[in-house]
């Protein structure tokens, strides 16, 4: 307190940075959405990635002053806003990885657009900076309201991006997603009022402390769970994802991916488990049978798919399936592994994405079909998509593995069946990712359009190996991030206990 | 014992190097050929010496305890010496270290690893010679072995994990190697999901260990069950003494061990290809055949014999885990025999040998025989490795011929090979005067696993007595088929001539897969002896399926046994087989012998006099040898049932998705909306008197409402 | 005798206006069509006089022997009405003119409608309230019909004049029942009245008259009609400050004269709050007529503001205002949008002719997008605080089932205000618009900042100063 609000600095750089884009290009062009020349393009995405890389930095300079050991909110800045609804902001062992994840990809998002994205991209930038900004506020909030107006916010730029640089199903993709979530938010918001005015604040604090009666925890719950479900997204409220994903550029698909899925899982963690601990132990077992069903139907689902963007979504489901299960598990193996699943996906289905970008922005096509013996002509490529894909399948010395393994130990404790039912993905996401692999990677070629094709670009492995290095990384040293995601852990099934 | 930094050497190095491979475009091919084989060459060195300087260890601990190193004393004394490198996972309870924990089984382990990887190294420098991609493969080889050596160090279930998906990573990369080509791939894929079959239960076995005993790390959990410590599982059950607890899983109230127990044990099904979950390991002889020799004959399969005798503790303390083991491997053992008699193609028939020759060291372990077990793990790996080597010395003469019924007369061609073939056939049968020390490296180690299940059947070990006649009807079976590999390869005419545009197509289709051309003159056909890379493995793994018996038998089955294994291996106070086994009847000594020699002669009679005959009893297509040859319809089976099976369900959710949840739901709710929303604005006539109506009627109506809320009529 | 001082500290704001009026008129006559342009300086002029006026006289008073009787929150009300009511005809000016029916009757209308407004807003009594409604209501079907030559314009009118006849017949006639059973035609006295069914049947005939004003269903038939057919300036004017003055009178006089018997009326006005939710938003779903469109939502922002009022005096009448300012200053904007839309000099008004707006006039597009997000009620828009101060007072009324239709509406009306998003930002572009006044695109770009923006940050404000106001209301 009383220091220079980083983490508020953190949360609106890019925002600033977008209105500076904006202004600038409005001022030097007249208007900043005409077709502009390749080189105006090419400025924007580079302001937007020195924005977005500064914004990196900050949040790393928020971290240094980070104490891991402390189990409660740092950097917290509170102003007065709206009567009881408070400017509070602040970070925990929970909301600062996925903040640096944040600021980790959208500067990857972008310079993975840098060949990708040839039309509109002043707009395009300002709307992944917006986006960021966004993002950024849903972890770093401590009011609730802030939190909501934040959570939900985030749906506008993505709805742009979307719609204005998707595919061909564009628009009922943005849609579906737009509405889907919405319906979701709604419903908590009408929580959110009942808990303001139950508790009179609307301080996450206050409101972790306040006892609510089980009956109106269990509606509150639910409130709350049909927006976290959407996002997270929980079977059978999922299938928003898959078109989103197919239809969203690449660089969409990573953030969609790698940050938006996960508020789902942070606002079980955040807000469900520690306000409503009598309703999550009511419903853990519902949670536990969805997430299994979502793990072994999206599984199966994910292998049928003859797209190859459509694939990993769906196993993004699977995997996300992983976070559920180890959340409801109610114990710190299980809640920490599923904070690492959420950073560990973060970066996997990331990559995923950007992998599949690679070869989209050359053939123009996703359909698995069109591919095969693409190792005959891009062996680093090869090289790189089989340690996502072993990474994906949770092959041990990944990140993957840490994730799935944890959340499965942690619900073996609270039910067997869970554990059970969700080692069994572990095969699918065998069958399925290396039927991909090998659709796309192996074999002859037998496609003449691809006789001719690049490898990755200097830009595509400046995107892509960090993730690769990060994944590897947190493989061998997980501890990295348990360490960080210990005290908040504790703190939040201490607020079952005590709740 | 080697001192700490050579033993991180031997685990680390390979892995370090495999490296290279990533970077062979930009230094070449041959250093990263080098340095991988000279690596794992100085590691098997290293490790051998090891080994035999830890058996000596022993000799001296008997007589001269002044030559006791220290690991070797915190060998032999303490159970390991564990070596942390650093901390991995640390979630509350939940811990688990990089370590090195080497104890007598890693010891063994690490030989065989090792040793093996490095002939199988340096043969593929003759093998793989033509291949453009070879540096890759010599990559992988180290990768695997380095993910092999990881698995015997662990000294945390985690860990073991992390070096059992490893191994299924460099056997999937390596199988599939010829990427270009559908059946490598097929088999590679087929092989990690098959072993991510048996992983599901290493995994929930894991989360069991972990719920019952706090702990993934062996030493609290063996020395909790050795001593059966009372323990108090994290959740919903009450604390007990480890042997006696009961835990609920899946509904059922079962106890603890024995669960544990069949988890584990259903990992270990998969990875060393046991019945019901060998399906991929005949299929993975679509690999490079030196990757056949060190990964799915001589090293990975035998990770789970590693992992049942790893856990010798928990597995003196289950009847029905134990008990699974030995039924499985049984049957495995006399299954594979069955279906290997069966078989034409050289690698298939050596792939079912191995299938079956791990079915014996199953139920080995099962009966409480770890030490045979491990015993036979050693030998096999050398005659094993030496029948492989030895076949895809033949392939390569070949030039990539791997039908035997092509084969024939090879014996003049390529002499060396054929010596080399011949030792590991009298290997692997058997071969061995009783009551002697004669006899090749088999006969010390299959007659001490079949005393043992005799032995441990009379004393009402369950399964003993299958297990023990499996076993004898196996080792006919074994002698039997591997005479007629001999036979059918090596004697009697060239029969490739037979088949010869055939041939030469097959020939061209494997020479370009290879992207090298192969058959570009007639005289590529003629066979020749491999080049003397590859014979000195050869010759190497000659001697140790030779002597290797011999040589070790004291120290894992005989005197020196306790000694040698110190509490590596656990036997329970009950558990006598191994010492038992030197007092069964005399016909059971006798009687591996005279099958042997009876399946000899049947194989001379059939594929040696009168060539033709096996032939015949195949076109005739009798039943028993369709089902023999159709590996009693496994593939066919499976596919039916549980791949098509999913794959429906794949489908029918994929449909289910868009048709029921997304008509339900989305579109079904947006479909409606518009519905409503075009009735809605249909009642927008535009008429002023439908307004006015409307109008008049909502006042009537509201009216109405007040009227009766207001209690209407009263 | 009259009370000059208690008079003008009471209505100071209408005698303004009427005296503006008036002067206006005697303008008129004496410089015929030179007043014409002139008149819409002069007319803005009387409205944010008007408008300062309140503000002088924000505490209000009593005069007319009770007639008439002002407080803070009624004086919040005029505020805005009128200021808004002022930016409405500064941004009509361009589009008369181009129409070439630029007249000083319309600001005279306005003023004349605005000084309805005002009256309305000063009542406390039936009598005083018939008074203002007709004053208001005669001005509107007048303005509606403006476009005299146009057949749209004059059967709007007509339209509108009909049916508002059928509603003032029916407030009239609610409001002789209310005094026939309670015997008063004052709020506060009707407030003190026994109930009798008599009284409640009266209440609701009169709600029916009121419901009709602010265009709730079901007596919002004519609103998408009217919208559609009357000049877009006037539907920029209806959408605003008659609305704002409309649904606080309505608020007035539910809270001031019935408040008493709140169970009584609460499911009533409930019904049709739920009714216009949802009839609002999805009716809009199929309209292509951007103005028809904006009726609809209009429909279902009523049905918002109805939730406050259904919460009774205590919780709702603070988020009535909230809402009904963001509300009003959002449409203004939007309909000075629709003003833009103008090419090869005529006026288009079908939601595709947005198409490609983003690429065409960014900054249109944007103010427009917040606009509609704003109006949508989705953060991070300042509109979100309106929607946010509905739910509130919803939801502590313990009007659960509300709040449900209301999460349902927005979700429905979300589906098109995308679908004008859409349009704007990923259709291809179409024919750029002809260059517009600059009060049109001052007020578009004004209302997205105001409304969007700056009523996120400094929404303490607003909400201070309406919840204050709305302690001046009588309890």
């Amino acid at each position: 307190m009383g220091g220079f609000p980083i983490l508020s600095a953190v949360v609106f750089l890019p925002l600033i940075g977008a209105l500076i884009i904006m202004g600038v290009r409005t001022a030097t062009a007249g208007s900043f959405s005409k077709e502009e020349a390749g080189k105006d393009n090419r400025a924007a995405l580079l302001a937007g990635m020195i924005i977005s890389g500064a914004t990196f930095i900050a949040s790393v300079a928020a971290f240094l002053t980070f104490d891991s050991n402390a189990s409660g909110y740092q950097l917290v800045e509170h102003y007065a806003w709206y009567g009881a609804v408070t400017y509070k902001v602040g970070v925990d062992g929970l909301s600062m990885p996925l903040i640096l994840l944040t600021t980790f990809l959208t500067p990857i998002c972008l310079l993975a657009s840098w060949n990708s994205i040839h039309t509109r991209v002043t707009e395009y930038v300002v709307a992944f900076l917006i986006l960021e900004t966004f993002m950024l506020g849903v972890f770093a909030a401590l009011d609730i309201v802030l939190f909501y107006i934040f959570f939900e916010a985030g749906l506008i730029p993505m709805f742009l991006i979307i719609g204005i640089w998707g595919g061909k199903e564009k628009i009922y993709a943005a849609f579906k997603f737009f509405l889907y979530t919405l319906l979701g938010s709604l419903l908590m918001l009408v929580a959110v009022v009942y808990m303001f005015q139950a508790a009179g604040s609307s301080d996450i604090e206050v409101l972790e402390k306040f006892a609510f009666a089980p009956e109106v925890q269990t509606w509150l719950w639910l409130a709350f769970a049909a927006s976290f479900a959407v996002k997270l997204p929980m079977w059978p409220v999922h299938t928003w994802l898959p078109d989103a994903h197919v239809q969203a550029p690449t660089a969409g698909s990573v953030i969609l991916a790698g940050v938006l899925l996960k508020m789902g899982g942070y606002g079980f963690l955040r807000f469900s488990l520690p306000m409503f601990p009598d309703a999550s132990h009511l419903f853990q077992p519902a949670m536990f049978a969805l997430a299994v069903i979502a793990i072994v139907y999206t599984s199966l689902v994910a292998w049928r798919q003859t797209d190859m963007k459509k694939l990993i979504a769906y196993s993004s489901v699977a995997h996300m399936g992983f976070v559920t299960l180890g959340i409801f598990s109610f114990n710190e193996v299980g809640v920490q592994g599923a904070i690492f699943q959420m950073l560990s996906h973060g970066l996997i289905s990331g990559a995923l994405f950007l992998i599949v970008g690679v070869v989209y922005d050359r053939m123009h096509t996703r359909e698995i079909a069109a591919y095969g013996g693409l190792v005959n002509r891009m062996p680093v490529y090869a090289t790189l998509f089989m340690l996502f894909t072993m990474a994906n399948v949770g092959l041990p010395g990944t990140s993957g593995f840490i994730g799935e393994i944890l959340t499965m130990v942690g619900g073996f404790q609270a039910s067997t069946w869970a554990a059970a039912g969700a080692a069994l993905g572990v095969i699918f996401s065998a069958v399925y990712m290396l039927t991909l692999y090998r659709r796309t990677v192996f074999g002859e070629i037998t496609n003449p359009k691809l006789e001719g094709i690049r490898d990755m670009s200097m830009i595509e492995l400046v995107c892509i190996v960090p993730l690769a290095l990060l994944t590897l990384l947190f493989g061998v040293a997980p501890n990295l991030i348990f360490h960080i995601t210990e005290g908040a852990t504790n703190r939040i099934l201490s607020l079952m206990v005590g709740g | 014992m080697l001192p700490d930094f050579l033993i991180l050497f031997i685990v680390l190095a390979p892995g370090i190097v495999a490296l290279s491979g990533l970077i062979h475009k930009q230094i070449g091919d041959a250093p990263v050929m080098i340095l991988t084989t000279g690596t794992v060459l100085l590691a098997g060195a290293l490790s051998l010496y090891q080994l035999f300087a830890y058996a000596a260890g022993i000799h001296g601990a008997e007589g001269h305890a002044e030559e006791v190193g220290h690991a070797v004393e915190a060998v032999a004394t303490n159970g390991a010496h564990i070596i942390t490198l650093m901390p991995w996972i640390d979630v509350g309870a939940f811990h688990a270290n990089w370590a090195i924990r080497i104890d007598t089984l890693s010891i063994v382990m690490m030989a065989v690893i090792t040793g093996v990887s490095g002939l199988v190294h340096l043969y593929s420098w003759g093998y793989m010679s033509e291949d453009p991609h070879r540096s890759r493969f010599f990559a992988y080889l180290s990768l695997f072995t380095f993910a092999m050596l990881s698995l015997v160090v662990a000294d945390n279930f985690i860990q073991l994990f992390f070096g059992w998906e490893g191994v299924g990573l460099a056997s999937y990369l390596l199988i599939g190697f010829w990427y270009t080509k559908k059946a490598p791939n097929d088999a590679s894929i087929k092989a990690f999901v098959t072993n991510r079959v048996g992983d599901f239960g290493l995994a929930l076995g894991i989360m069991a260990v972990f719920f019952v005993f706090g702990s993934v790390e062996f030493e609290p959990v063996l020395t909790a069950i050795r001593e059966n410590a009372v323990v108090t599982p994290l959740a919903f059950a009450s604390a007990a003494p480890a042997q006696e607890l009961a835990i609920d899983f899946l509904g059922q109230h079962v106890y603890a061990l024995e669960l544990i127990g069949i988890l584990l044990f259903i990992g270990a099904m998969g990875k060393s290809a046991q019945f019901f979950l060998h399906v991929w390991l005949p299929d993975a002889m679509e690999g490079p055949t030196p990757v056949s020799a060190l990964i799915h004959a001589a090293t990975m399969v035998t990770a789970g014999v590693y992992l049942v005798c790893l856990m010798s503790p928990l597995y003196e303390h289950t009847l029905y885990a134990a008990g699974m083991i030995t039924i499985i491997g049984a049957v495995t053992c006399l299954y594979a025999a069955t279906v290997g008699m069966a078989q034409n193609d050289i690698k298939r028939v050596i792939a079912y040998s191995t299938c079956s020759q791990l079915g014996y060291m199953f139920f080995a372990a099962g009966v409480g025989a770890y030490e045979a077990a491990m015993f036979h793990l050693f030998t096999h790996a050398f005659f094993k490795a030496l029948l492989f080597l030895g076949a895809g010395s033949v392939i390569h003469g070949m030039h990539h011929e791997q039908d035997m019924r092509r084969m024939g007369g090879l014996a003049k061609y390529m002499p060396l090979t054929y010596a080399a073939m011949m030792i590991g056939t009298i290997a692997i049968i058997g071969l061995g005067i009783p009551h002697t020390l004669i006899g090749f490296s088999g006969f010390f180690s299959k007659d001490a696993i079949l005393e043992s299940a005799f032995a441990a059947g009379e004393h009402q070990v369950m399964f003993g007595q299958v297990a023990f006649w499996f076993g004898i009807i196996a080792a006919l079976l074994t002698s039997f088929y591997s005479w007629r590999l001999i036979y059918m390869t090596f004697h009697g005419p060239m029969a490739s001539a037979e088949h010869h545009d055939d041939h030469a197509d097959h020939a061209h289709a494997a020479a370009d897969d290879h992207g090298h051309d192969h058959a570009h003159a007639d005289h590529a056909h003629e066979p020749h002896e491999s080049p003397a890379i590859m014979l000195v493995p050869l010759g190497v793994l000659s001697l140790g399926a030779m002597f290797a018996g011999f040589y070790f038998h004291d120290w894992f089955v005989g005197d020196a046994e306790s000694a040698f294994w110190g509490s590596s291996i656990y036997s329970a106070v009950d558990n006598h087989v191994l010492h038992d086994r030197h007092s069964v009847p005399e016909w059971v000594i006798l009687a591996p012998l005279v099958v042997t020699v009876a399946g000899f002669l049947i194989a001379t009679f059939t594929y040696f006099f009168n060539r033709g005959f096996g032939k015949r009893i195949a076109d005739s297509g009798g039943p028993l040898h369709s089902l023999f040859a159709n590996k009693w319809y496994f593939d066919e089976i499976y596919n039916a049932t549980l791949i098509k099976g999913s794959a429906m369900l794949g489908n029918l959710f994929w449909k289910a998705d868009k048709k029921v949840i997304d008509r339900l739901g989305p579109d079904g709710v947006t479909s409606l909306t518009r519905w409503s929303a075009r009735r809605l604005s249909a009642m927008h006539t535009g008429y002023l008197y439908h307004y006015a109506f409307v109008i008049i009627g909502a006042a009537l109506v509201f009216g109405a409402v007040m009227w009766l809320r207001a209690g209407g009529a009263n | 005798m009259l009370d000059y001082t208690a008079m003008i500290l009471a209505i100071g704001p209408e005698l303004w206006l009427a005296a503006a009026g008036l002067v206006g008129v005697l303008l008129g006559a004496l410089l015929k069509d030179r007043f014409n342009s002139l008149s819409f300086k002069y007319g803005a002029l009387a409205l944010f006089g008007a408008a300062a006026l309140t503000l002088v006289f924000y505490q209000g008073g009593e005069a007319f022997g009770g007639l008439v009787r002002t407080n803070t929150f009624v004086n919040f009300a005029k505020f805005v009405s009128f200021s808004v009511g002022g930016f409405a005809l500064i941004m009509s000016e361009g589009f008369l003119k181009r129409h070439d029916t630029i007249r000083y009757e319309y600001v005279l209308l306005t003023i004349f409608a605005s000084l309805g407004m005002g009256i309305i807003l000063s009542a406390s009594d039936l009598m005083t309230l018939y008074m203002g409604i007709e004053t208001l209501s005669l001005s509107s079907y007048v303005l509606a019909a403006f476009h005299r030559d146009s057949a749209r314009s004059s059967e709007a009118g007509l339209k509108y004049f009909v049916l508002g006849a059928l509603a003032s017949g029916m407030l009239l006639y609610g409001a002789s029942l209310v005094y026939g059973f309670s015997g008063t035609t004052s709020y506060a006295g009707i407030f003190t009245a026994d109930t009798s069914i008599g009284l409640l049947f009266g209440m609701v005939m009169m709600i029916v008259g009121l419901a009709f004003k602010v265009s709730a269903a079901p007596m919002h038939v004519w609103t998408p009609d009217v919208y559609e057919g009357a000049p877009t300036p006037v539907g920029a004017f209806f959408a605003t400050a008659p609305k704002m003055a409309s649904m606080v009178v309505f608020a007035n006089v539910m809270f001031t004269a019935f408040g008493n018997i709140l169970d009584q009326w609460q499911m009533v006005i409930s019904i049709i709050a739920g009714m216009s939710m949802l009839i609002g938003s999805f009716g809009a779903l199929t309209q292509t007529n951007i103005k028809r469109l904006l009726g609809y939502s209009s429909i279902a922002n009523m049905g918002y503001a109805l939730v406050a009022v259904a919460a009774g005096r205590e919780t709702g009448a603070g988020a009535l205002l909230v809402f009904m300012t963001l509300y009003v200053i959002s449409s203004l904007g939007l309909f000075a949008g629709v003003l833009a839309m103008r090419r090869r000099g005529g006026m288009v008004e079908s939601i595709d002719e947005l198409g490609g707006l983003m690429s065409t006039r960014p900054w249109l597009a944007i103010a427009l997008s917040i606009l509609i997000f704003s109006i949508a009620g989705l953060p991070p828009f300042g509109g979100f605080f309106g929607k946010w101060e509905v739910f509130n007072a919803g939801i502590q009324a313990g009007l659960m089932p509300l709040a449900i239709i209301l999460v349902v509406a927005s979700v429905v009306s979300l589906g098109y205000y995308l679908r004008v998003v859409k349009i704007m930002w990923f259709d291809e572009p179409k024919e750029r618009f002809e260059p517009i006044d600059g009060s049109v695109t001052l007020t578009v770009l004004a209302s997205a900042f105001v409304a969007g923006i700056v009523f996120l940050i400094f929404i303490n404000a607003l909400a201070d100063w309406a919840n204050t106001a709305a302690l001046g209301l009588p309890s």
